[in-house]
């Protein structure tokens, strides 16, 4: 079977400034049909990879949106990623914050029984939060390792929110 | 400006299945690609805003949108100060419900927004167990069932309830 296209069209000032800003049509750029539409991308999943379950250790990861715009964190979900050499008991504790050690989104917190590979542990982020700016960075530490992980026991983080404009 | 496009390409008995089934590719049509990819098409936020902190029973609701033979399940809301008045300063002691009647309790019963008093602070509040079957054209409830006993007027709360949405029966 074959098909063919061919066409050629004549487009307008206004046509040609919508394909440029990807608009969907003149006048109705993508952010705006994001915006009006609920089942889209107000949910956001920041992925905080790497963490050590056998030391004492933080990594972190950029949310990566915009200043303007503020994440507010509903769950996190906690994945063992790599199992090393010992088995795990499941006995970490994390903290969860926007600074370096920081505990503005989850104070101590035991990630129990997790300690087989793929296992994931959900974490409900209820009560009052801080304004986290969108441009912000999740900061992810064990603050008590696991006491018989061995080298290589990684666990990964996803902090999933909703995103909002500033002031709304 | 002028665009042209022209281009022939010879397709083989699966892709032009796949073209006719709106596949994206063979063997993978776009009902699967979204069933498959969570971050797509289920998930809703409704706003409802507007509640007045300082009125006692002031109610406020938005229709969800959706339809009828779908169901929404609510899974977390978020409460969020959207205006402070010119007059006296909230405590943060506003409690609320949030039903699918007026003064209903079907999705959350009285619940203390316990600090919610500045502009801009927010209250996650989560929803866990049995909920009723909410059709997906319902309306949204949120009602202030104790008044701020500070606030000045004004202060208003909005309400993003966030949940999901399946067909009716799955």
């Amino acid at each position: 079977m074959t098909v063919r296209f061919s066409t050629t069209k004549n487009i307008d000032t206004a046509e040609a400034t919508a394909l440029t800003t990807h608009r969907t049509s003149p006048g109705t750029d993508h952010s705006n049909v994001v915006a009006n539409t609920t089942e889209l991308a107000p949910s956001l999943r920041v992925k905080v990879a790497g963490l050590a379950m056998d030391s004492v250790n933080e990594v972190s990861q950029a949310i990566g949106g915009s200043a303007s715009d503020q994440f507010v964190p509903v769950k996190v979900i906690a994945h063992l990623e790599a199992v090393g050499g010992a088995g795990a008991t499941g006995d970490m504790q994390i903290t969860i914050g926007t600074s370096a050690g920081g505990t503005q989104i989850k104070g101590i917190t035991p990630l129990t029984n997790l300690k087989d590979l793929n296992d994931h542990m959900e974490i409900g982020v209820a009560g009052l939060t801080d304004s986290i700016a969108a441009d912000s960075t999740i900061y992810f530490k064990a603050t008590t390792k696991d006491t018989t992980a061995g080298a290589g026991h990684l666990v990964d983080l996803y902090v999933v929110g909703e995103m909002f404009a500033s002031g709304t | 400006m002028t665009i042209r496009l022209s281009s022939t390409k010879t397709i083989d008995a699966a892709e032009a299945t796949a073209l006719t089934t709106h596949r994206t590719s063979a063997g993978t049509d776009h009902a699967d690609v979204v069933s498959a990819t969570t971050e797509l098409g289920q998930s809703e936020r409704v706003a409802v805003t507007g509640l007045q902190m300082e009125t006692l029973n002031n109610e406020q609701s938005t229709a969800i949108g959706g339809s009828g033979t779908d169901e929404f399940v609510p899974h977390a809301i978020i409460f969020h100060v959207e205006d402070v008045g010119a007059g006296a300063a909230a405590n943060g002691d506003m409690q609320v419900t949030v039903g699918i009647t007026p003064g209903g309790t079907e999705i959350l019963g009285a619940t203390a927004l316990t600090n919610l008093k500045d502009l801009n602070d927010r209250y996650v509040v989560l929803i866990t167990g049995l909920t009723d079957a909410i059709a997906g054209d319902s309306t949204l409830y949120v009602k202030n069932t104790t008044a701020d006993t500070t606030a000045g007027a004004g202060h208003l709360c909005d309400a993003y309830i966030l949940g999901e949405t399946f067909v009716s029966g799955t």
